[in-house]
């Protein structure tokens, strides 16, 4: 890579403000132009429905028959000769800057994306603006990051800056965007970068909402605390969700893994195809197309029977399955959360017909079931309970929440190892970190590679003679010495020999012969820092109580920290 | 460099203001288009396309209160009470105090039968802001839950709403009618006969305000003003058949009631010897329905077995020969015994086959004379 001109960061010189503090002021104006492209894209997507569609939510036959049809053509030739990068959801693509591209996203992705997702929203297929959303913000941080010539590292982090902010946007939720963010794209908990996303976020939903107003995607109505017996609906709602996410998922993947075995000049026509079916699905039932608020929004007040909530739900699925295993360009975040207020609303019928008494309002329902599918589809969990705490105001719900959630989570984890994301990026022959598979690895800490000592610990006022005599001939090399007051340190047997070997000289003591003081362990630090700490001249390293660092719990040496990670070799990736 | 991001920063601002701006113009029109054709459909009762209508202004105003209001009340009238009451709570949990929507939910919780809901939300309509002509609805809503106090059978707190209604309501004859016709269906039969009167003085001829009259007084003893009342419904309507009835009872109550204040000597041996007549005619009809032989002979021996019709006539039948005025005038105590029988005999005879007026005329004299026994 040539030479950087000198970062703007570096070169101008902020009063009283350092490099760090200049960074999450630029997180600020990331965050702000961030929500400027996403209320284009917001407004420029519902522009496209209203000249495509026209402007009532239940649009004419012929309507729906031509346009996602005709759309999906137009899209399609765009992303296969024009757009490449716009293909997908957006999601790993911004991983993919992040981890592949050194935070680089041209900005012709952006405005492919920005295109063709309007359009396809727009017209009617199964996808969503959030996932977009956070591309389009991302793309546009990468472009700021260029301007200013950044480093490396900062270049690479701006993208999540974007990405945080233009999700926050979308879908007016900032702590969701942030958890999603920090979740699945950056993958790590750190205090520089989580002030600079919710900076970022913050910004990006303060300018929305000048723009587009407070109001919420959907209206939601008042929702109250349950019964404790009435969880175990809840429990069913996680396990049916659970099977439904499990549902899509495979036929997702399924289908965009064998739409992707067809010949290349098919993908320009993929997208007409899954949109002429959808236009089909759609002439019975319009609740399917597009995002999908609006379906939310009905779901939330009651307006389908159990029998219309199922169909819709299966609807749904088959529908999102389609745009996307064809490429579509949108996101799956919209309909993920429909078909989780269908499925929800289809067990909250169920239940009020069943046991009349012990059924909450169908919205808590539908609530919950969209958090479920969340959860259960995007493997997000904690994304997923903050974004339905976020849209209610309403924390009464957060049990039957953590229940459904947290059961249709085991569940998709069980019937489908690796997330959707993670399966996509591995057929786009990207091997992109996966946040999931790094949750869900054990964290070696000290204790797993500690051993007992072996050799006593020498005490300060011996002398190297006595020293030696304590010392059996398995105590090693390196032997410990603990000083009170100073702590522990390490001497080698040969300079106790050495030592012994010249009685009659002076300062033969353990404690004048003694190296430097000696970094401590704990059983519970990573075994990364144990790593870090072990050097030639500290061959072995205490491991001391919390609570009393003169008692030694263990010793590590580099040879057992090698043959700990040694022994857990992570297992083979499934696809 | 900084100035061209900055520059550009501020070039994309003013572009998203305007887009924005043009957006969300295009919609308010959008929105006010739909609300009116949402109108037009109530207006001719087609309630489905008007909810069609109104949500599709809801989606392009997502803050309006009033669209969602009339949505709600779409779906009323579209018979989709389940809807209409989620997006009403929304719309009461943003202003728990406004009228129309404490209204709505109070006529859905009544429709469905959750009347302490209803009630809840009927007194907050009353006591709640309204936009426009807040006193006539107010008044409206406050009839709505004397309604439906009144099919509850809940008549203490229907009779204090009449009472706190009455004042507002106009001299019209048909709503002081009703109001009347609602105090008497509390039981509150002065209230009413005031009611009736103010009706009648708005229009003299309104016949239902007559016999409203004519039943309150009725209740309340005053049998003369009753007879007056009902002679003059009758005389309008002649086909009435509660009228009709109303006026035999009251009338022969009138003519049969030895215990009306005021009476000479003759008169009170007049009403006795009627109301004797009339019970041993009722006795013998009933007799004669079920093929009984009666025995006017009191020293005949009493069948074993013998209908409790044949005892009561041999009681009776006797004390006829003894009801001159001279002879009541000489045992004053006579008029009870024989009213006692008469009663007692009305009792049988009225589930003898349909309730006759005459058994429901001496009926209430002996509740009427038990009533101001000390």
């Amino acid at each position: 890579m040539s030479a950087r001109p000198d970062s703007w960061l570096r070169r101008f010189n902020w009063p009283r403000l350092g490099e760090e503090q200049a960074f999450l002021l630029l997180a600020v104006f990331v965050g702000i132009v961030a929500a400027l492209a996403v209320v284009c894209f917001r407004v420029a997507i519902e522009s496209a429905r209203l000249f495509l569609l026209g402007s009532s939510l239940r649009p004419s036959p012929l309507r729906l028959v031509l346009v996602p049809a005709v759309v999906g053509l137009v899209v399609g030739v765009l992303v296969q000769r024009f757009f490449p990068r716009a293909r997908g959801s957006g999601v790993n693509q911004t991983k993919a800057a992040l981890y592949v591209d050194d935070g680089h996203i041209p900005f012709s992705a952006v405005t492919g994306k920005f295109v063709t997702s309007s359009l396809a929203i727009g017209s009617g297929h199964s996808l969503g603006p959030e996932d977009p959303s956070l591309q389009i913000g991302a793309g546009f941080a990468s472009v700021i990051g260029r301007v200013l010539h950044l480093p490396r590292e900062k270049l690479r982090l701006l993208p999540s800056l974007g990405a945080a902010g233009g999700l926050a946007a979308a879908f007016n939720s900032p702590i969701a965007a942030v958890l999603f963010v920090i979740e699945e794209v950056i993958g790590r908990w750190s205090a520089g970068v989580l002030g600079a996303v919710i900076l970022s976020a913050v910004a990006s939903v303060s300018v929305a909402q000048w723009f587009l107003g407070a109001d919420p995607l959907f209206r939601v109505p008042e929702v109250h605390s349950v019964d404790p017996r009435e969880l175990l609906a809840f429990a069913v709602l996680g396990l049916v969700g659970g099977i439904a996410a499990v549902i899509f998922l495979n036929l997702a993947l399924n289908a965009r893994r064998r739409l992707y075995g067809w010949p290349a000049w098919t993908r320009y026509l993929q997208p007409a195809a899954a949109g002429a079916l959808i236009g089909g699905v759609g002439l019975a039932y319009p609740e399917v197309l597009g995002a999908g608020y609006e379906t939310i929004d009905a779901a939330l007040h009651g307006e389908f029977s159990w029998r219309t909530f199922a169909v819709l739900a299966a609807l749904k699925i088959l529908c999102t399955s389609l745009s996307f295993a064809s490429g579509t360009p949108g996101g799956l975040f919209a309909p993920t959360l429909v078909m989780g207020a269908l499925v929800g609303g289809t067990i909250g019928r169920i239940q009020a017909a069943w046991f009349p008494d012990l059924a909450s309002p169908l919205a808590l329902y539908v609530l919950v079931g969209m958090g479920t599918l969340f959860a259960g589809n995007l493997r997000a969990p904690m994304t997923s309970i903050f974004m339905i705490l976020e849209i209610t105001g309403n924390y009464t719900i957060v049990v039957p929440l953590l229940v459904s959630n947290t059961l249709a989570y085991l569940v998709s984890f069980k019937f489908q190892r690796a997330p959707i994301f993670d399966v996509v990026a591995r057929m786009d022959g990207m091997d992109l970190p996966s946040t999931e598979e790094q949750r869900e690895q054990s964290i070696l800490r000290v204790e797993n590679a500690m051993r007992t000592a072996v050799a006593p610990v020498l005490k300060p006022g011996e002398t190297a003679a006595q020293a030696l005599a304590r010392l059996g001939p398995d105590a090693g090399d390196f032997i410990l010495v603990h000083e009170p007051g100073r702590g522990w340190s390490g001497i080698t047997r040969a300079r106790l020999a050495h030592a012994a070997d010249h009685d009659g000289a002076v300062d033969n003591r353990v404690g004048e012969l003694s190296e430097a003081v000696l970094p401590q362990l704990h059983p519970d630090h990573p075994l990364e820092a144990a790593l870090r700490l072990v050097q030639e001249w500290w061959p072995l390293l205490p491991v001391v109580h919390r609570a009393d660092s003169s008692r030694l719990v263990g010793v590590v040496s580099l040879d057992d920290i090698l043959a700990t990670y040694r022994g857990r070799v992570p297992p083979p990736r499934s696809t | 460099m900084l100035a061209g991001l900055a520059a550009g920063s501020i070039a994309f601002f003013v572009v998203t203001s305007t887009v924005a701006g043009a957006y969300r113009g295009h919609v308010e029109v959008l929105s006010k288009e739909w609300a009116a054709r949402g109108e037009a459909a109530l207006a001719v009762g087609q309630a489905s396309e008007a909810v069609e209508a109104f949500e599709n202004a809801q989606h392009y105003a997502r803050g309006d209160g009033k669209t969602r209001m009339r949505l709600a009340e779409a779906l009323v009238r579209a018979k989709r009470g389940e809807e209409a009451r989620s997006h009403l709570m929304a719309l009461w949990a943003k202003a728990p105090g406004e009228g129309r929507v404490n209204l709505e939910l109070a006529r859905l919780a009544a429709a469905e039968g959750r009347d302490e809901e209803a009630v809840r939300h009927y007194d907050a309509a009353i006591h709640g802001s309204w936009e426009a002509a807040a006193d006539v609805s107010r008044r409206e809503t406050r009839q709505e839950l004397i309604a439906l106090h009144l099919r509850r059978g809940a008549l203490p707190q229907a009779e204090a709403h009449l009472i706190a209604l009455a004042p507002d309501l106009p001299k019209d004859a048909r709503v002081q009618t009703d109001l009347g016709l609602s105090f008497l269906h509390t039981g509150s039969p002065r209230r009413a006969l005031a009611a009736f009167k103010a009706a009648l003085a708005s229009d003299p001829l309104f016949a239902q305000a007559a016999a409203g009259a004519g039943e309150a007084s009725f209740r309340l003893g005053d049998h003369a003003a009753a007879l007056r009342y009902l002679r003059a419904a009758a005389l309008q309507l002649p086909d009435d058949p509660a009228i009709t009835r109303t006026l035999a009872i009251t009338d022969l109550v009138f003519r049969m009631d030895p215990y009306r204040p005021r009476l000479s000597a003759a008169g009170r041996a007049r009403r006795v010897g009627l109301a004797w007549r009339t019970a041993i005619a009722r006795l013998e009809a009933c007799a004669a329905s079920r093929q009984i032989v009666l025995s006017k002979d009191p020293r005949a021996p009493a069948l074993p077995g013998a209908p409790p019709v044949w005892h009561a006539y041999r009681q009776l039948a006797p004390l006829g020969s003894q009801l001159s005025a001279e002879a009541l005038r000489r045992d004053p105590e006579r008029i009870d015994v024989v009213m006692d029988g008469v009663v007692a005999a009305a009792r049988m005879t009225e589930t003898c086959g349909p309730k006759e007026p005459a058994d429901e005329a001496l009926l209430l004299i002996g509740r009427q004379h038990e009533a101001d026994e000390p």
